[in-house]
Protein backbone atom coordinates (compact mmCIF):
# COMPACT_ATOMS: atom_id res chain seq x y z
CA UNK A 1 0.00 0.00 0.00
CA UNK A 2 1.49 3.28 -0.96
CA UNK A 3 1.07 6.74 0.46
CA UNK A 4 -2.23 8.50 0.13
CA UNK A 5 -2.01 11.67 -1.88
CA UNK A 6 1.40 11.08 -3.34
CA UNK A 7 0.19 8.00 -5.16
CA UNK A 8 1.49 8.65 -8.61
CA UNK A 9 2.33 5.89 -11.00
CA UNK A 10 4.92 6.50 -13.62
CA UNK A 11 3.30 7.14 -16.93
CA UNK A 12 4.39 5.53 -20.16
CA UNK A 13 7.47 6.85 -21.93
CA UNK A 14 5.23 9.21 -23.86
CA UNK A 15 4.56 11.12 -20.64
CA UNK A 16 7.91 12.82 -20.73
CA UNK A 17 7.30 14.38 -24.10
CA UNK A 18 3.94 15.66 -22.94
CA UNK A 19 5.54 18.46 -20.98
CA UNK A 20 7.30 21.29 -22.75
CA UNK A 21 11.06 20.99 -22.47
CA UNK A 22 12.47 24.11 -20.89
CA UNK A 23 16.09 24.18 -21.94
CA UNK A 24 18.40 21.88 -23.85
CA UNK A 25 21.67 22.21 -21.92
CA UNK A 26 21.61 23.46 -18.35
CA UNK A 27 23.70 26.59 -17.70
CA UNK A 28 26.56 26.37 -15.18
CA UNK A 29 25.52 26.09 -11.55
CA UNK A 30 26.72 29.54 -10.50
CA UNK A 31 24.82 31.25 -13.27
CA UNK A 32 21.70 29.27 -12.45
CA UNK A 33 21.91 30.17 -8.76
CA UNK A 34 22.35 33.83 -9.57
CA UNK A 35 19.30 33.61 -11.80
CA UNK A 36 17.26 32.09 -8.99
CA UNK A 37 18.45 34.70 -6.52
CA UNK A 38 17.65 37.53 -8.91
CA UNK A 39 14.18 36.19 -9.59
CA UNK A 40 13.54 35.78 -5.87
CA UNK A 41 14.69 39.32 -5.24
CA UNK A 42 12.54 40.73 -8.02
CA UNK A 43 9.53 38.85 -6.65
CA UNK A 44 10.08 39.75 -2.99
CA UNK A 45 12.04 42.97 -3.37
CA UNK A 46 9.04 45.26 -2.89
CA UNK A 47 7.89 43.46 0.22
CA UNK A 48 11.33 43.46 1.80
CA UNK A 49 11.85 47.09 0.83
CA UNK A 50 8.57 48.20 2.38
CA UNK A 51 9.33 46.38 5.62
CA UNK A 52 12.76 47.96 5.80
CA UNK A 53 11.23 51.34 5.10
CA UNK A 54 8.75 50.87 7.94
CA UNK A 55 11.58 50.04 10.35
CA UNK A 56 13.59 53.04 9.22
CA UNK A 57 10.56 55.32 9.70
CA UNK A 58 9.98 53.83 13.15
CA UNK A 59 13.63 54.39 14.11
CA UNK A 60 13.60 57.95 12.78
CA UNK A 61 10.27 58.75 14.43
CA UNK A 62 11.33 57.49 17.83
CA UNK A 63 14.45 59.67 17.63
CA UNK A 64 12.80 62.77 16.19
CA UNK A 65 9.88 62.71 18.61
CA UNK A 66 12.06 61.40 21.45
CA UNK A 67 9.58 58.68 22.36
CA UNK A 68 10.52 57.28 25.78
CA UNK A 69 12.03 53.81 25.53
CA UNK A 70 9.75 52.40 28.25
CA UNK A 71 6.75 53.26 26.04
CA UNK A 72 8.00 52.33 22.60
CA UNK A 73 11.62 51.40 22.06
CA UNK A 74 13.14 51.94 18.64
CA UNK A 75 14.04 48.95 16.47
CA UNK A 76 17.76 49.40 17.14
CA UNK A 77 17.19 49.54 20.90
CA UNK A 78 15.21 46.30 20.70
CA UNK A 79 17.96 44.72 18.65
CA UNK A 80 20.60 45.88 21.12
CA UNK A 81 18.59 44.49 24.00
CA UNK A 82 18.29 41.14 22.28
CA UNK A 83 22.01 41.12 21.49
CA UNK A 84 23.01 42.01 25.05
CA UNK A 85 22.57 38.49 26.35
CA UNK A 86 21.89 36.36 23.31
CA UNK A 87 22.34 33.10 25.20
CA UNK A 88 19.50 33.96 27.61
CA UNK A 89 17.12 34.64 24.78
CA UNK A 90 18.32 31.52 22.96
CA UNK A 91 17.85 29.27 25.99
CA UNK A 92 14.30 30.44 26.63
CA UNK A 93 13.46 30.28 22.93
CA UNK A 94 14.62 26.71 22.79
CA UNK A 95 12.41 25.79 25.77
CA UNK A 96 9.33 27.35 24.19
CA UNK A 97 10.14 25.82 20.83
CA UNK A 98 10.26 22.37 22.39
CA UNK A 99 6.92 22.88 24.10
CA UNK A 100 5.32 24.18 20.92
CA UNK A 101 6.66 21.51 18.58
CA UNK A 102 5.97 18.73 21.08
CA UNK A 103 2.45 19.93 21.75
CA UNK A 104 1.74 20.45 18.08
CA UNK A 105 3.00 17.05 16.98
CA UNK A 106 0.98 15.34 19.70
CA UNK A 107 -2.07 17.40 18.74
CA UNK A 108 -1.69 16.34 15.11
CA UNK A 109 -1.10 12.72 16.04
CA UNK A 110 -4.29 12.66 18.12
CA UNK A 111 -6.55 15.05 16.20
CA UNK A 112 -6.16 13.73 12.66
CA UNK A 113 -7.04 10.10 13.49
CA UNK A 114 -9.79 11.33 15.82
CA UNK A 115 -11.31 13.48 13.07
CA UNK A 116 -11.23 10.49 10.73
CA UNK A 117 -12.85 8.20 13.29
CA UNK A 118 -15.63 10.72 13.85
CA UNK A 119 -16.54 10.46 10.17
CA UNK A 120 -16.81 6.71 10.28
CA UNK A 121 -18.76 6.37 13.51
CA UNK A 122 -22.02 8.20 14.08
CA UNK A 123 -22.03 7.14 17.71
CA UNK A 124 -18.52 8.40 18.30
CA UNK A 125 -19.40 11.65 16.60
CA UNK A 126 -22.42 12.18 18.83
CA UNK A 127 -20.36 11.24 21.84
CA UNK A 128 -17.18 13.18 21.23
CA UNK A 129 -18.14 16.16 19.09
CA UNK A 130 -20.24 18.04 21.66
CA UNK A 131 -17.64 17.63 24.39
CA UNK A 132 -15.00 18.75 21.95
CA UNK A 133 -16.94 21.91 21.26
CA UNK A 134 -17.62 22.49 24.95
CA UNK A 135 -13.94 21.98 25.69
CA UNK A 136 -12.96 24.49 23.05
CA UNK A 137 -15.29 27.05 24.63
CA UNK A 138 -13.20 27.01 27.82
CA UNK A 139 -10.52 29.70 27.82
CA UNK A 140 -7.30 27.74 27.89
CA UNK A 141 -5.87 30.03 30.61
CA UNK A 142 -8.43 28.53 32.93
CA UNK A 143 -6.94 25.09 32.33
CA UNK A 144 -3.36 26.07 33.00
CA UNK A 145 -3.49 25.84 36.82
CA UNK A 146 -5.11 22.41 36.64
CA UNK A 147 -2.53 21.20 34.16
CA UNK A 148 0.25 22.42 36.42
CA UNK A 149 -1.26 20.43 39.28
CA UNK A 150 -1.48 17.36 37.07
CA UNK A 151 1.74 17.60 35.08
CA UNK A 152 3.97 19.74 37.25
CA UNK A 153 5.87 22.96 36.86
CA UNK A 154 8.10 21.83 34.00
CA UNK A 155 7.89 21.20 30.29
CA UNK A 156 5.05 18.67 30.30
CA UNK A 157 2.27 20.97 31.47
CA UNK A 158 3.12 23.44 28.66
CA UNK A 159 3.29 20.70 26.07
CA UNK A 160 -0.18 19.58 27.15
CA UNK A 161 -1.51 23.13 27.07
CA UNK A 162 -0.07 23.63 23.58
CA UNK A 163 -1.67 20.33 22.61
CA UNK A 164 -5.17 21.17 23.81
CA UNK A 165 -4.99 24.64 22.29
CA UNK A 166 -3.89 23.36 18.89
CA UNK A 167 -6.11 20.28 18.70
CA UNK A 168 -9.51 21.81 18.00
CA UNK A 169 -8.95 23.33 14.54
CA UNK A 170 -7.13 20.19 13.44
CA UNK A 171 -10.01 17.91 14.46
CA UNK A 172 -12.64 20.19 12.96
CA UNK A 173 -10.80 20.60 9.67
CA UNK A 174 -10.15 16.88 9.43
CA UNK A 175 -13.85 16.20 9.94
CA UNK A 176 -14.79 18.78 7.31
CA UNK A 177 -12.18 17.51 4.88
CA UNK A 178 -13.16 13.88 5.28
CA UNK A 179 -16.69 14.74 4.23
CA UNK A 180 -15.66 16.59 1.08
CA UNK A 181 -15.28 13.71 -1.38
CA UNK A 182 -18.06 14.20 -3.95
CA UNK A 183 -20.79 11.58 -4.06
CA UNK A 184 -19.94 10.55 -7.63
CA UNK A 185 -16.37 9.86 -6.61
CA UNK A 186 -17.50 7.55 -3.84
CA UNK A 187 -19.99 5.83 -6.14
CA UNK A 188 -17.27 5.38 -8.71
CA UNK A 189 -15.00 3.75 -6.14
CA UNK A 190 -17.80 1.50 -4.99
CA UNK A 191 -18.68 0.57 -8.57
CA UNK A 192 -15.11 -0.73 -8.83
CA UNK A 193 -15.70 -2.74 -5.65
CA UNK A 194 -13.16 -0.70 -3.75
CA UNK A 195 -12.76 -1.73 -0.13
CA UNK A 196 -13.48 0.82 2.61
CA UNK A 197 -9.73 1.13 3.08
CA UNK A 198 -9.19 1.80 -0.63
CA UNK A 199 -11.95 4.40 -0.62
CA UNK A 200 -10.32 6.03 2.36
CA UNK A 201 -6.78 6.04 1.03
CA UNK A 202 -7.52 6.75 -2.65
CA UNK A 203 -10.44 9.17 -2.41
CA UNK A 204 -11.34 10.52 1.02
CA UNK A 205 -7.86 11.21 2.33
CA UNK A 206 -6.49 13.05 -0.73
CA UNK A 207 -9.62 15.21 -0.83
CA UNK A 208 -9.26 15.90 2.89
CA UNK A 209 -5.52 16.60 2.81
CA UNK A 210 -5.69 20.34 2.00
CA UNK A 211 -8.30 20.82 4.74
CA UNK A 212 -6.18 18.92 7.24
CA UNK A 213 -3.21 21.11 6.37
CA UNK A 214 -5.43 24.15 6.87
CA UNK A 215 -6.15 22.88 10.38
CA UNK A 216 -2.47 22.21 11.00
CA UNK A 217 -1.55 25.74 9.97
CA UNK A 218 -4.03 27.24 12.42
CA UNK A 219 -2.98 24.66 15.00
CA UNK A 220 0.73 25.47 14.92
CA UNK A 221 0.15 29.15 15.64
CA UNK A 222 -2.27 28.28 18.45
CA UNK A 223 0.30 25.90 19.91
CA UNK A 224 2.61 28.90 20.39
CA UNK A 225 -0.18 30.74 22.20
CA UNK A 226 -0.85 27.70 24.39
CA UNK A 227 2.78 27.25 25.37
CA UNK A 228 3.29 30.93 26.22
CA UNK A 229 0.07 31.05 28.26
CA UNK A 230 1.30 28.03 30.19
CA UNK A 231 4.62 29.73 30.86
CA UNK A 232 2.80 32.81 32.03
CA UNK A 233 0.90 30.86 34.65
CA UNK A 234 3.68 28.80 36.12
CA UNK A 235 7.22 28.26 34.97
CA UNK A 236 10.82 29.26 35.39
CA UNK A 237 11.83 29.18 31.75
CA UNK A 238 10.56 29.87 28.27
CA UNK A 239 9.71 33.05 26.39
CA UNK A 240 6.48 33.55 28.37
CA UNK A 241 8.50 33.48 31.57
CA UNK A 242 11.06 35.88 30.10
CA UNK A 243 8.20 38.17 29.16
CA UNK A 244 7.01 38.24 32.77
CA UNK A 245 10.51 38.93 34.05
CA UNK A 246 11.02 41.76 31.55
CA UNK A 247 7.66 43.16 32.55
CA UNK A 248 8.56 43.11 36.25
CA UNK A 249 11.83 44.88 35.50
CA UNK A 250 10.05 47.43 33.29
CA UNK A 251 12.51 46.33 30.60
CA UNK A 252 10.41 47.35 27.62
CA UNK A 253 13.10 46.72 24.99
CA UNK A 254 13.46 43.15 26.25
CA UNK A 255 9.68 42.76 26.20
CA UNK A 256 9.67 43.80 22.59
CA UNK A 257 12.61 41.56 21.78
CA UNK A 258 10.70 38.56 23.17
CA UNK A 259 7.58 39.51 21.23
CA UNK A 260 9.64 39.71 18.04
CA UNK A 261 11.21 36.32 18.70
CA UNK A 262 7.74 34.83 19.29
CA UNK A 263 6.45 36.32 16.08
CA UNK A 264 9.41 35.04 14.11
CA UNK A 265 9.10 31.59 15.69
CA UNK A 266 5.38 31.35 14.90
CA UNK A 267 5.97 32.43 11.33
CA UNK A 268 8.81 30.01 10.78
CA UNK A 269 6.72 27.15 12.16
CA UNK A 270 3.74 28.18 10.05
CA UNK A 271 5.80 28.20 6.88
CA UNK A 272 7.37 24.90 7.88
CA UNK A 273 3.89 23.36 7.87
CA UNK A 274 3.23 24.99 4.53
CA UNK A 275 6.49 23.57 3.17
CA UNK A 276 5.48 20.12 4.38
CA UNK A 277 2.21 20.58 2.52
CA UNK A 278 4.04 21.52 -0.65
CA UNK A 279 6.27 18.47 -0.36
CA UNK A 280 3.58 15.96 0.56
CA UNK A 281 0.71 17.01 -1.68
CA UNK A 282 0.68 16.72 -5.46
CA UNK A 283 0.40 19.99 -7.32
CA UNK A 284 -3.40 20.16 -7.83
CA UNK A 285 -4.04 19.86 -4.10
CA UNK A 286 -1.69 22.61 -3.02
CA UNK A 287 -2.92 25.87 -1.60
CA UNK A 288 -1.39 28.07 -4.28
CA UNK A 289 -3.18 26.07 -6.95
CA UNK A 290 -6.57 27.07 -5.63
CA UNK A 291 -6.27 30.78 -6.04
CA UNK A 292 -9.15 32.81 -7.31
CA UNK A 293 -7.47 33.95 -10.50
CA UNK A 294 -6.11 30.97 -12.38
CA UNK A 295 -3.88 33.10 -14.56
CA UNK A 296 -1.77 34.12 -11.61
CA UNK A 297 0.21 30.91 -11.29
CA UNK A 298 1.21 30.54 -14.89
CA UNK B 1 -9.77 -24.23 -34.77
CA UNK B 2 -8.80 -20.80 -35.98
CA UNK B 3 -7.11 -18.16 -33.88
CA UNK B 4 -10.37 -16.28 -33.66
CA UNK B 5 -11.99 -19.00 -31.64
CA UNK B 6 -9.80 -18.12 -28.67
CA UNK B 7 -11.81 -14.91 -28.34
CA UNK B 8 -14.97 -16.89 -27.82
CA UNK B 9 -13.56 -18.52 -24.70
CA UNK B 10 -13.52 -15.12 -23.03
CA UNK B 11 -16.62 -14.46 -20.96
CA UNK B 12 -19.20 -12.81 -23.17
CA UNK B 13 -20.90 -9.50 -22.54
CA UNK B 14 -23.37 -9.27 -19.72
CA UNK B 15 -27.04 -10.17 -20.07
CA UNK B 16 -29.06 -7.73 -17.99
CA UNK B 17 -32.57 -8.42 -16.76
CA UNK B 18 -34.82 -6.27 -14.66
CA UNK B 19 -37.91 -7.93 -13.23
CA UNK B 20 -40.66 -5.54 -12.13
CA UNK B 21 -38.21 -3.27 -10.42
CA UNK B 22 -39.60 -0.46 -8.29
CA UNK B 23 -37.74 2.14 -6.32
CA UNK B 24 -39.23 4.28 -3.59
CA UNK B 25 -37.25 7.04 -1.91
CA UNK B 26 -38.22 8.72 1.33
CA UNK B 27 -39.25 12.27 0.46
CA UNK B 28 -38.23 15.19 2.68
CA UNK B 29 -41.82 15.71 3.88
CA UNK B 30 -41.94 12.17 5.23
CA UNK B 31 -43.97 10.94 2.30
CA UNK B 32 -42.70 8.45 -0.22
CA UNK B 33 -41.32 9.31 -3.60
CA UNK B 34 -41.85 6.66 -6.20
CA UNK B 35 -39.01 6.96 -8.68
CA UNK B 36 -39.47 3.74 -10.65
CA UNK B 37 -42.57 1.63 -11.05
CA UNK B 38 -42.42 -1.98 -12.20
CA UNK B 39 -39.68 -1.65 -14.75
CA UNK B 40 -38.92 -4.83 -16.62
CA UNK B 41 -36.21 -5.20 -19.20
CA UNK B 42 -34.30 -7.92 -20.93
CA UNK B 43 -31.04 -6.90 -22.52
CA UNK B 44 -29.15 -9.50 -24.56
CA UNK B 45 -25.37 -9.63 -24.25
CA UNK B 46 -23.64 -7.00 -26.34
CA UNK B 47 -26.68 -4.76 -26.74
CA UNK B 48 -26.19 -1.01 -26.84
CA UNK B 49 -29.26 0.29 -25.11
CA UNK B 50 -30.20 3.96 -25.17
CA UNK B 51 -32.39 5.13 -22.33
CA UNK B 52 -34.35 8.31 -22.95
CA UNK B 53 -36.96 9.95 -20.80
CA UNK B 54 -37.94 13.25 -19.28
CA UNK B 55 -35.81 14.69 -16.54
CA UNK B 56 -36.54 13.20 -13.12
CA UNK B 57 -38.20 10.07 -14.48
CA UNK B 58 -35.75 7.76 -12.76
CA UNK B 59 -33.12 7.08 -15.43
CA UNK B 60 -30.20 7.63 -13.09
CA UNK B 61 -31.94 5.63 -10.41
CA UNK B 62 -32.34 2.73 -12.81
CA UNK B 63 -28.68 2.88 -13.70
CA UNK B 64 -27.68 2.96 -10.04
CA UNK B 65 -29.82 -0.12 -9.49
CA UNK B 66 -28.14 -2.01 -12.33
CA UNK B 67 -24.79 -0.87 -10.98
CA UNK B 68 -25.62 -2.41 -7.64
CA UNK B 69 -25.17 0.94 -5.92
CA UNK B 70 -28.85 1.11 -4.90
CA UNK B 71 -31.08 -1.75 -3.85
CA UNK B 72 -34.54 -1.91 -5.44
CA UNK B 73 -37.52 -1.53 -3.15
CA UNK B 74 -39.23 -4.41 -4.93
CA UNK B 75 -38.35 -6.59 -7.88
CA UNK B 76 -34.92 -7.74 -8.83
CA UNK B 77 -32.14 -7.16 -11.29
CA UNK B 78 -29.93 -9.92 -12.58
CA UNK B 79 -26.74 -9.88 -14.57
CA UNK B 80 -25.99 -13.18 -16.26
CA UNK B 81 -28.84 -14.73 -14.27
CA UNK B 82 -27.28 -13.70 -10.99
CA UNK B 83 -29.08 -11.26 -8.74
CA UNK B 84 -27.32 -7.95 -8.30
CA UNK B 85 -26.63 -7.30 -4.64
CA UNK B 86 -23.43 -5.31 -5.05
CA UNK B 87 -21.52 -3.86 -8.00
CA UNK B 88 -20.75 -6.49 -10.56
CA UNK B 89 -17.11 -7.30 -11.10
CA UNK B 90 -16.73 -6.49 -14.80
CA UNK B 91 -18.60 -3.21 -14.57
CA UNK B 92 -17.70 0.18 -15.97
CA UNK B 93 -19.57 3.34 -15.00
CA UNK B 94 -19.46 6.87 -16.38
CA UNK B 95 -21.34 9.52 -14.44
CA UNK B 96 -22.67 12.81 -15.68
CA UNK B 97 -19.97 14.56 -13.67
CA UNK B 98 -16.68 13.00 -14.61
CA UNK B 99 -15.59 12.18 -11.04
CA UNK B 100 -11.94 12.35 -12.01
CA UNK B 101 -9.46 12.37 -9.14
CA UNK B 102 -7.90 15.82 -9.44
CA UNK B 103 -4.62 14.81 -7.79
CA UNK B 104 -3.95 12.03 -10.24
CA UNK B 105 -2.64 12.53 -13.72
CA UNK B 106 -4.69 11.47 -16.73
CA UNK B 107 -2.65 8.29 -16.87
CA UNK B 108 -3.20 7.44 -13.21
CA UNK B 109 -6.89 8.22 -13.48
CA UNK B 110 -7.28 5.83 -16.38
CA UNK B 111 -5.45 3.09 -14.49
CA UNK B 112 -7.44 3.57 -11.29
CA UNK B 113 -9.73 0.54 -11.87
CA UNK B 114 -6.68 -1.68 -12.39
CA UNK B 115 -5.23 -0.42 -9.14
CA UNK B 116 -8.44 -0.86 -7.18
CA UNK B 117 -8.99 -4.32 -8.56
CA UNK B 118 -5.34 -5.19 -7.85
CA UNK B 119 -4.72 -6.31 -11.42
CA UNK B 120 -1.30 -6.27 -12.98
CA UNK B 121 -0.76 -2.71 -14.19
CA UNK B 122 1.92 -3.71 -16.66
CA UNK B 123 -0.60 -5.76 -18.59
CA UNK B 124 -2.90 -2.78 -19.03
CA UNK B 125 -0.37 -0.15 -20.05
CA UNK B 126 -0.80 -0.83 -23.75
CA UNK B 127 -4.55 -0.78 -23.42
CA UNK B 128 -4.42 2.56 -21.60
CA UNK B 129 -2.19 4.00 -24.29
CA UNK B 130 -4.51 2.67 -26.97
CA UNK B 131 -7.69 3.98 -25.33
CA UNK B 132 -6.19 7.43 -24.87
CA UNK B 133 -5.05 7.37 -28.47
CA UNK B 134 -8.57 6.47 -29.66
CA UNK B 135 -10.02 9.54 -27.96
CA UNK B 136 -7.19 11.80 -29.09
CA UNK B 137 -5.53 12.28 -25.73
CA UNK B 138 -2.08 11.02 -26.65
CA UNK B 139 0.45 13.38 -25.11
CA UNK B 140 -1.80 14.35 -22.23
CA UNK B 141 -0.93 11.36 -20.02
CA UNK B 142 1.01 13.51 -17.57
CA UNK B 143 -1.59 16.27 -17.31
CA UNK B 144 -3.79 16.77 -14.30
CA UNK B 145 -7.57 16.90 -14.87
CA UNK B 146 -7.54 20.56 -13.85
CA UNK B 147 -5.46 21.25 -16.92
CA UNK B 148 -8.02 19.75 -19.35
CA UNK B 149 -11.22 21.00 -20.95
CA UNK B 150 -14.59 19.56 -20.00
CA UNK B 151 -14.75 17.38 -23.09
CA UNK B 152 -11.23 16.06 -22.53
CA UNK B 153 -12.06 15.24 -18.93
CA UNK B 154 -15.11 13.28 -19.96
CA UNK B 155 -12.99 11.35 -22.45
CA UNK B 156 -10.58 10.45 -19.66
CA UNK B 157 -13.55 9.23 -17.62
CA UNK B 158 -14.65 7.08 -20.55
CA UNK B 159 -11.19 5.59 -20.96
CA UNK B 160 -11.18 4.87 -17.24
CA UNK B 161 -14.52 3.09 -17.51
CA UNK B 162 -13.16 0.84 -20.26
CA UNK B 163 -9.65 0.06 -19.06
CA UNK B 164 -10.53 -3.12 -17.18
CA UNK B 165 -12.44 -4.56 -20.15
CA UNK B 166 -15.86 -4.27 -18.56
CA UNK B 167 -18.59 -6.50 -19.93
CA UNK B 168 -21.23 -4.07 -18.81
CA UNK B 169 -20.88 -0.34 -19.30
CA UNK B 170 -23.32 2.08 -17.67
CA UNK B 171 -23.24 5.68 -18.81
CA UNK B 172 -25.38 8.37 -17.20
CA UNK B 173 -25.70 11.34 -19.54
CA UNK B 174 -21.96 11.31 -20.01
CA UNK B 175 -21.97 14.13 -22.53
CA UNK B 176 -24.58 16.39 -20.99
CA UNK B 177 -22.01 18.87 -19.77
CA UNK B 178 -20.03 19.32 -22.99
CA UNK B 179 -20.74 21.58 -25.91
CA UNK B 180 -22.59 20.36 -29.00
CA UNK B 181 -19.54 20.01 -31.24
CA UNK B 182 -17.52 18.11 -28.68
CA UNK B 183 -20.54 15.99 -27.98
CA UNK B 184 -20.74 14.93 -31.59
CA UNK B 185 -17.07 14.01 -31.56
CA UNK B 186 -17.48 12.09 -28.32
CA UNK B 187 -20.40 10.15 -29.78
CA UNK B 188 -18.22 8.81 -32.53
CA UNK B 189 -15.37 8.22 -30.08
CA UNK B 190 -17.71 6.09 -28.05
CA UNK B 191 -18.88 4.10 -31.06
CA UNK B 192 -15.28 3.43 -31.97
CA UNK B 193 -14.36 2.48 -28.41
CA UNK B 194 -17.20 0.06 -27.90
CA UNK B 195 -16.71 -1.44 -31.34
CA UNK B 196 -13.09 -1.95 -30.40
CA UNK B 197 -14.05 -3.55 -27.11
CA UNK B 198 -16.40 -5.87 -28.89
CA UNK B 199 -13.57 -7.41 -30.85
CA UNK B 200 -12.51 -8.68 -27.44
CA UNK B 201 -15.06 -9.78 -24.90
CA UNK B 202 -17.94 -7.62 -25.97
CA UNK B 203 -19.70 -5.08 -23.85
CA UNK B 204 -23.33 -4.50 -23.04
CA UNK B 205 -23.97 -0.78 -22.78
CA UNK B 206 -26.79 1.13 -21.10
CA UNK B 207 -26.55 4.73 -22.13
CA UNK B 208 -28.76 7.37 -20.53
CA UNK B 209 -29.31 10.54 -22.50
CA UNK B 210 -31.90 13.20 -22.93
CA UNK B 211 -30.91 13.66 -26.53
CA UNK B 212 -33.10 11.57 -28.83
CA UNK B 213 -30.65 12.00 -31.71
CA UNK B 214 -27.81 10.74 -29.58
CA UNK B 215 -29.80 7.69 -28.54
CA UNK B 216 -30.71 6.87 -32.13
CA UNK B 217 -27.17 7.36 -33.37
CA UNK B 218 -25.59 5.12 -30.75
CA UNK B 219 -27.94 2.35 -29.76
CA UNK B 220 -29.43 -0.92 -30.99
CA UNK B 221 -32.37 -0.59 -28.65
CA UNK B 222 -34.03 2.51 -27.37
CA UNK B 223 -36.00 2.52 -24.16
CA UNK B 224 -38.43 5.36 -23.79
CA UNK B 225 -39.40 6.05 -20.20
CA UNK B 226 -42.49 7.81 -18.88
CA UNK B 227 -42.43 10.68 -16.39
CA UNK B 228 -42.13 9.76 -12.73
CA UNK B 229 -42.74 7.17 -11.55
CA UNK B 230 -40.66 5.90 -14.44
CA UNK B 231 -42.07 3.08 -16.48
CA UNK B 232 -40.82 1.74 -19.74
CA UNK B 233 -43.15 3.20 -22.26
CA UNK B 234 -41.70 1.79 -25.42
CA UNK B 235 -38.87 -0.39 -26.55
CA UNK B 236 -37.74 0.54 -30.02
CA UNK B 237 -35.39 -1.65 -32.01
CA UNK B 238 -32.90 0.41 -33.96
CA UNK B 239 -31.98 -1.33 -37.20
CA UNK B 240 -29.81 1.44 -38.60
CA UNK B 241 -26.83 -0.18 -40.30
CA UNK B 242 -23.46 -0.31 -38.57
CA UNK B 243 -20.93 1.10 -38.37
CA UNK B 244 -22.73 4.35 -37.73
CA UNK B 245 -21.00 7.34 -39.22
CA UNK B 246 -21.65 10.97 -39.86
CA UNK B 247 -23.67 9.83 -42.89
CA UNK B 248 -26.02 7.90 -40.63
CA UNK B 249 -27.50 11.14 -39.45
CA UNK B 250 -28.67 12.08 -42.92
CA UNK B 251 -30.44 8.79 -43.60
CA UNK B 252 -34.21 8.96 -43.79
CA UNK B 253 -34.46 6.00 -41.42
CA UNK B 254 -32.52 7.99 -38.79
CA UNK B 255 -35.05 10.80 -38.93
CA UNK B 256 -37.97 8.40 -38.96
CA UNK B 257 -36.72 6.89 -35.71
CA UNK B 258 -36.10 10.27 -34.13
CA UNK B 259 -39.60 11.39 -35.11
CA UNK B 260 -41.05 8.18 -33.79
CA UNK B 261 -39.50 8.72 -30.36
CA UNK B 262 -40.34 12.38 -30.36
CA UNK B 263 -43.98 11.56 -30.97
CA UNK B 264 -43.85 9.15 -28.05
CA UNK B 265 -42.78 12.08 -25.89
CA UNK B 266 -45.49 14.12 -27.52
CA UNK B 267 -48.11 11.62 -26.46
CA UNK B 268 -46.91 12.09 -22.87
CA UNK B 269 -47.50 15.79 -23.32
CA UNK B 270 -43.83 16.55 -22.88
CA UNK B 271 -42.79 18.26 -26.08
N1 LIG C 1 -30.80 9.32 -3.52
C1 LIG C 1 -32.04 9.81 -3.65
N2 LIG C 1 -32.77 10.11 -2.57
C2 LIG C 1 -34.03 10.58 -2.70
N3 LIG C 1 -34.64 10.80 -3.87
C3 LIG C 1 -33.96 10.53 -4.99
C4 LIG C 1 -32.62 10.02 -4.95
N4 LIG C 1 -32.19 9.83 -6.22
C5 LIG C 1 -33.20 10.21 -7.01
N5 LIG C 1 -34.26 10.62 -6.29
C6 LIG C 1 -35.55 11.08 -6.82
O1 LIG C 1 -35.98 10.13 -7.76
C7 LIG C 1 -36.49 10.76 -8.91
C8 LIG C 1 -35.77 10.27 -10.14
O2 LIG C 1 -34.46 10.78 -10.10
P1 LIG C 1 -33.36 10.40 -11.20
O3 LIG C 1 -33.26 8.94 -11.27
O4 LIG C 1 -32.11 11.14 -10.85
O5 LIG C 1 -34.01 10.99 -12.52
P2 LIG C 1 -33.34 11.21 -13.97
O6 LIG C 1 -31.97 10.67 -13.94
O7 LIG C 1 -34.24 10.50 -14.91
O8 LIG C 1 -33.38 12.68 -14.23
C9 LIG C 1 -36.37 12.25 -8.70
O9 LIG C 1 -37.63 12.77 -8.34
C10 LIG C 1 -35.40 12.38 -7.56
O10 LIG C 1 -35.73 13.47 -6.75
MG1 LIG D 1 -30.13 11.67 -14.15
Amino acid sequence: MHGSASTREQGPPATESARPVVSESPPPRAVRLRGVALRWLRFNGIVIGLYLLAFVLWEVASRVFAIPTFILPSPLTILASAAEEPSVLATHTSVTLQEVVGGFLLAAAISIPLGMLLIYSRLLERLVYPSLVAFQAIPKVALAPILVVWFGFGLTSKVVLALVTAAFPIVINTVIGMGQAPREMLYLMRSLRASPWQIFIKARLPVAAPYIFGGLKIGITLAVVGAVVGEFIASNSGLGYLLLVANNNLDTPMLFAVVVVLAVMSSVLFYAVEAAEAILLPRPLRRSQRRLDPGANA
Amino acid sequence: MSANDTLVTDPPAAAVRAEEVSMVFPAPDGAELRALADVSLDLPPGAFCGLVGPSGCGKSTFLMLIAGLYRPTTGRITIDEEQVVRPWDALGVVFQRDALLEWRTVWDNVLLPIEVKRLDKKKYRDRATRLLELVGLTGFEGFYPGELSGGMRQRVAICRSLIHEPRLLLMDEPFAAVDALTREKLNFDLLRLTAESQTGRGTTVVFVTHSIEEAVLLSDQILVMSPRPGKILRLIGNDLPKPRTLATRSEPRFHALVDDIRSAFHSMGLV
